[in-house]
């Protein structure tokens, strides 16, 4: 079995269930992770409050970031924001999380004690040695490779991950008023202009995002947009108790917040059950699958189809 | 990427589709022993054994990925090492080892094979006492 060098990191799927139990494992309460399919409105508006957004893209080098968009922040907001350069590599998941529960401040959230702990030791360190203290703190490295698929089949991944695309996550989110984004690729937080009096600044990052992917349509950009909202369930729960304690739990009003919960209840037994599987070591299971289809006089005609299927794939394509 | 086409592409989670592995898991016997390997959940001490539930995993894109994962790192002979702890004969080992996925499931056949007709020839006899 292949285990885990020390000072390794795992590649970590994007998917909104490993990245709530990440967060939940990281100590940090009071926020869930769902995904976003468009940047519609009414989709933002769906999940808020939303604090912070995980951009998932692939990643075609610096040359394409920081084209007429946004300002890296060089001034004493540097003391306030908590920025890490990524100095590591298949992190990014993690430091674009971290990087934004870090900055969060609002009642619903309660970083926990791992991570105030890491954010009051790194206070007075630059980007790159917080970077360095991130990729170094044992505790934050073994709950990321928590989530990482059994590494059984490591070497697999090692030689994928070198020819195929990389992907990259970089974070938005609001601070005093202003859109930030932090990515770790970057010398600082890049700032993307002040907030609107009033408005969600969910509008702004829309327009933001919207450009960017405008800017990589054509050479058909993978992407995928996550936001950190309150638990959802914590806040049904709340506004039932609320509505009941000044009398206005309306039948129609208590079926729509119980909805919520069951779905929610649903969802986190869902992301349980998917984590565990992902966790799982498949290996014995996939010999003794061999062995059944062998002892049912499946497994070669089995291979021989997947032979065929395979040659048909590489007529199809053209050489390259 | 610049591999040979027909040695590295052979994918076997392609056919282990829904009726194909609700076929194979039609049997008690397969059924009990795919079970124990199955991942557990905390508040289970011991699995009983229940074809949804093995179904269940077998389609489930993480074992799809495991079983890809599988077929494409076998050529590499890397796998060898592992698959010497699952108790196979020499020559499903030696294939494994040299990263031949067709000899390695043809192995497996032919011990499963060999098993099939000591079973029923040889039932009665205890195992393991021809020592010398």
């Amino acid at each position: 079995m292949s285990e885990n060098a020390e000072g390794t990191w795992c590649l970590i799927e994007s998917d909104p269930g490993v990245f709530t139990e990440l967060i939940r494992e990281f100590g940090c309460k009071g926020l869930q992770v769902e995904e976003l399919w468009s940047l519609e409105e009414d989709d933002f508006n769906r999940l808020k409050p939303v604090h912070g957004l995980i951009f998932l893209f692939k990643w075609i080098g610096p040359s394409t970031s920081g084209t007429s968009e946004g300002s890296v922040v060089e001034d004493s907001r540097l003391e306030k924001i908590f920025f890490p350069r990524q100095v590591i590599n298949n992190a990014c998941a993690s430091f674009a999380i971290i990087s934004t529960l870090m900055n969060l401040d609002h009642p619903d959230v309660e970083l926990g004690k791992v991570l105030s702990e890491f954010k009051d030791f790194t206070k007075s360190f630059d980007p790159a040695m917080k970077g360095l203290a991130l990729s170094n703190s044992e505790t934050i490295r073994s709950v990321h490779n928590s989530f990482a698929r059994q590494t059984l089949f490591e070497f697999e991944e090692k030689s994928a991950s070198k020819d195929d695309d990389v992907y990259h996550f970089v974070s938005f989110l609001p601070i005093n008023g202003r859109l930030y984004e932090l990515d770790g690729l970057r010398d600082g937080p890049v700032d993307h202009g002040a907030i609107s009096d009033g408005k969600d600044w969910t509008n702004l990052v829309r327009t933001v995002l919207q450009e960017r992917i405008n800017r990589y349509n054509e050479g058909e950009i993978h992407f995928n947009l996550m936001a950190i909202v309150s638990d959802r369930k914590t806040q049904a729960e709340r506004k039932l108790a609320d509505l009941e304690a000044i009398g206005q739990a309306t039948p129609d009003k208590v079926l729509e917040l119980k909805q919520i919960l069951v779905e929610e209840e649903a969802k986190r037994s869902r992301f349980k059950l998917e984590n565990i599987r992902r966790k799982h070591n498949y290996l014995p299971l996939i010999v003794q699958f061999l062995k059944e289809l062998a002892q049912q006089k499946q497994l070669l005609p089995l291979y021989e189809k997947a032979k065929e299927k395979s040659q048909s794939r590489v007529k199809k394509q053209p050489a390259s | 990427s610049g591999m040979q086409p027909n040695s590295a592409s052979v994918d076997l989670a392609a056919g282990v589709n829904t009726e194909f592995v609700k076929r194979i898991t039609a049997s008690p016997t397969t059924v009990q022993k795919l079970t124990p390997l199955l991942p557990r959940f905390g508040y289970e001490t011991e699995k009983t054994a229940n074809q949804d539930e093995v179904v269940d995993t077998l389609i489930s894109p993480a074992f799809q990925h495991a079983l890809s994962s599988f077929c494409s790192a076998f050529p590499s002979g890397q796998l060898g090492p592992l698959v010497e702890q699952f108790e196979f004969g020499t020559d499903a080992v030696q294939a494994a080892r040299s990263g031949n996925l067709e000899a390695f499931l043809n192995a497996i056949q032919k011990e499963a094979d060999g098993k099939r007709a000591s079973d029923t020839t040889e039932e009665q006899k205890p195992e393991d006492m021809n020592v010398d």
